[in-house]
């Protein structure tokens, strides 16, 4: 389905057939860059997901566009038209930018460009080539404008929070925008997908991948992805096809 | 300002017995010895100096540097206390924008210029790039040198020129020279455009103010300075150092050259190096072009140093320029480069208040972050360039016209 391709640095790159790939990102803060060229008409969901980030591309007729994606909560449904190009990067969910007051959760917000810059927060930027993305990136950290939480980066990756319940939920609200059994669910779901694509039966990867029993699996796959485990299984792209799941996770 | 006589606009051309003298300086370099494990040693590799020699013996000519300038023209003053105030000037055939300040910084001249005038003048604009004083033909004062005293000698300059309001783009001690103007001159000044944030700023920020991206920034000035071996030597030796380069034109070249690399994205080429260590060492401007680095740094340090004490105190008494009245209005201790600034705290600069646009390049010394900027300026747009480094206009004229010039027009002072 989906092949490995070595990336100059040696990192390496999945590329969909779909027109459609993505790398680890090389700076601090961003996950990953990923690109896309559509080719035909037609629809992609996006699995519900803790990240966030900014798109940039080419429109059908030319026009360019520059785009805040937030988290989302729910499946998000893109439609692709032929023609267009579309690249980015996205953020950690510990990582959040200063001046917005809350994540545009559920947005994808258009932001002011004109191909060449693009407009964040009232500061002008260069509008990146896929390979000036993370450029930009460092550009927003030493601006001090795409700005990291360490207790969220570490209630995050080591599943503990340091202080009270209360302090993590705050922190969480003001920078992954979600709560944290929220994001366990997300990575839950993630988990099991990664199970399922490797042969395991439905019953078995949701006792794996922490679930009581497969109903429950069931049910956040259809909260996330719209689909059931089996749906998704036989399809194409999948919504959880559009980033690394399991591997760069803890737990 | 004199303003009894009119400009004089003849370029004053070096002399011939100067330049052949300075080509035999060169040819007759002596260049040391390094073994290829000596090559080793840390800092630049030695590719540079090579291509600049080969282009300072072979095709280098500091005549077609002077016909450029006078190509696009040349105008020079007389201050008050009777220096040259030397620049460029150019005009644009149907000038329907806002005259267009250009400054400098250290080590270069108007020169920096050369390439993004063409740019303004194309698009309606006159533009005005004089050389601060002690650099190039402009005469370093007698007295204690600072940036009021450019600031002083530019503002006059434009209006002995007839330009009675104007924009002022800028960048290194350009930028501190703008910020002073528009300080002393709001009315004057319809713009700032600067390339970057004044660096002296930085040591009059109370750190316990500081956001996160302002501490970042302000940790990197300081370790830059704590490295930078040229600021080392212009503010900590710069009589014994300004000796050393002064007799060298070529040595000269090599030091100004690994400043223009290490602070350039891409390669700026050998003929401007060349052009501004020809154009020190013709003009023996090597030390004079130093003190804005070495003198209010020099008059904080020497507590005891008699020199400084008279200087000082009789100009205050005398009210004059440079005296304490004037420098607590204006500009506080921005003036000294030296770090450890924790007691000058309390004298923040006044702030500027006429619009001022930033465009940040990504190679120059520091990027600072936007709040740091709006603590000092009133800023209007703030742009991160795509590529580009410390030399900006000469390294990206065109991004830098195109960002003025829009900024102008949103002004309504260009016609874009």
């Amino acid at each position: 389905m989906s092949q490995v391709a070595e990336m100059p640095d040696g990192a390496e790159a999945c590329v969909l057939p779909e027109g459609y790939g993505y790398r680890p990102a090389r700076v601090p803060l961003a996950t990953m860059v990923w690109w896309a060229t559509i080719d035909e008409d037609s629809t992609y969901t996006d699995a519900a997901n803790e990240f966030w980030g900014l798109a940039f591309g080419t429109r059908a007729d030319g026009t360019p566009t520059a785009t805040l994606a937030g988290p989302s909560t729910a499946p998000r449904e893109l439609v692709l038209s032929a023609g267009e190009r579309a690249w980015g990067v996205e953020f950690a969910p510990h990582t959040f930018l200063r001046g917005l007051d809350v994540k545009p959760i559920d947005e994808l917000r258009e932001l002011e460009t004109d191909g060449r810059w693009f407009v964040l927060a009232g500061t002008r930027y260069p509008a990146p080539s896929l390979d000036g993305l993370e450029r930009l990136v460092q550009q927003l950290a030493t601006q001090g404008v795409l700005v990291a939480d360490p207790l969220v980066e570490r209630a995050l990756s080591e599943r503990r929070f340091v202080g009270s319940e209360r302090t993590v939920r705050r922190q969480m609200a003001g920078t992954v925008g979600l709560g944290r059994k929220n994001v366990e669910q997300l990575r839950r779901a993630r988990e099991a997908y990664r199970l399922l694509q490797s042969g395991l039966p439905a019953a078995e990867a949701a006792v794996a991948a922490g679930y009581t029993d497969q109903s429950h699996m069931t049910r956040d796959f259809r909260l996330f992805a719209g689909a059931t485990p089996g749906q998704i299984l036989r399809g194409d792209m999948s919504p959880f096809d559009s980033r690394e799941v399991g591997g760069t996770e803890v737990g | 300002m004199n303003t009894a006589t009119t400009p004089s606009t003849e370029l004053p051309r070096v002399s011939q017995e100067a330049l052949d003298a300075l080509d035999a300086r060169v040819t007759a370099v002596q260049l040391p010895r390094i073994v290829p494990a000596a090559a080793q040693a840390p800092g630049h590799d030695q590719s540079r100096q090579r291509s600049l020699l080969e282009r300072w013996r072979g095709g280098f000519d500091w005549r077609e540097v002077e016909d450029r300038i006078a190509g696009l023209g040349y105008v020079e003053t007389r201050s008050d206390d009777g220096r040259r105030i030397a620049a460029i000037r150019a005009r644009a055939e149907a000038p329907t924008g806002a005259p267009i300040l250009l400054i400098h910084g250290w080590p270069d001249s108007p020169l920096r210029f050369i390439d993004l005038i063409p740019l303004l003048t194309a698009a309606g604009h006159d533009v005005v790039a004089p050389a601060i004083a002690g650099f190039w033909l402009s005469d370093e004062p007698e007295g204690e040198m600072s940036r009021d005293i450019p600031a002083a000698d530019f503002h006059a300059l434009m209006q002995a020129l007839g330009y009675e309001r104007y924009a002022v783009h800028a960048g290194d001690w350009g930028s501190a020279v703008a910020q002073t103007i528009a300080q002393q001159h709001p009315e004057g000044i319809i713009a700032l455009h600067l390339t970057d944030v004044p660096f002296d700023l930085a040591y009059t920020i109370d750190k316990a103010t500081a956001g996160p991206a302002e501490a970042a920034y302000l940790e990197s000035i300081e370790k830059f300075g704590d490295e930078a071996l040229y600021l080392t030597a212009n503010t900590m030796q710069p009589n014994m150092v300004a000796t050393v380069l002064a007799d060298t034109p070529f040595g000269l070249a090599t030091w100004l050259g690994s400043l223009y690399d290490a602070w350039s994205e891409s390669r700026i080429a050998d003929d401007h190096v060349i052009a501004n260590a020809a154009l020190m060492h013709l003009t023996s401007t090597v030390r004079s072009a130093m003190r804005l680095y070495s003198e209010p740094a020099m008059s904080w340090e020497a507590g005891d140093d008699a020199g400084w004490a008279d200087a000082d105190w009789g100009d205050a008494e005398a009210g004059g320029e440079g005296s304490w009245e004037q420098a607590a209005d204006v500009a506080g201790p921005g003036d000294a480069e030296a770090a450890d600034w924790g007691d000058a705290a309390g004298w923040a600069p006044a702030a500027v208040t006429v619009p001022t646009a930033f465009a940040l390049f990504p190679t120059d010394l520091a990027t600072a972050p936007r709040e740091l900027a709006e603590r000092f300026f009133a800023v209007e747009r703030f742009t991160i360039m795509p590529r580009g480094g410390h030399f900006a206009a000469l390294e990206e004229p065109g991004l830098v016209a195109e960002d003025l010039l829009q900024f102008l027009a949103g002004l309504g002072h260009s016609e874009p």
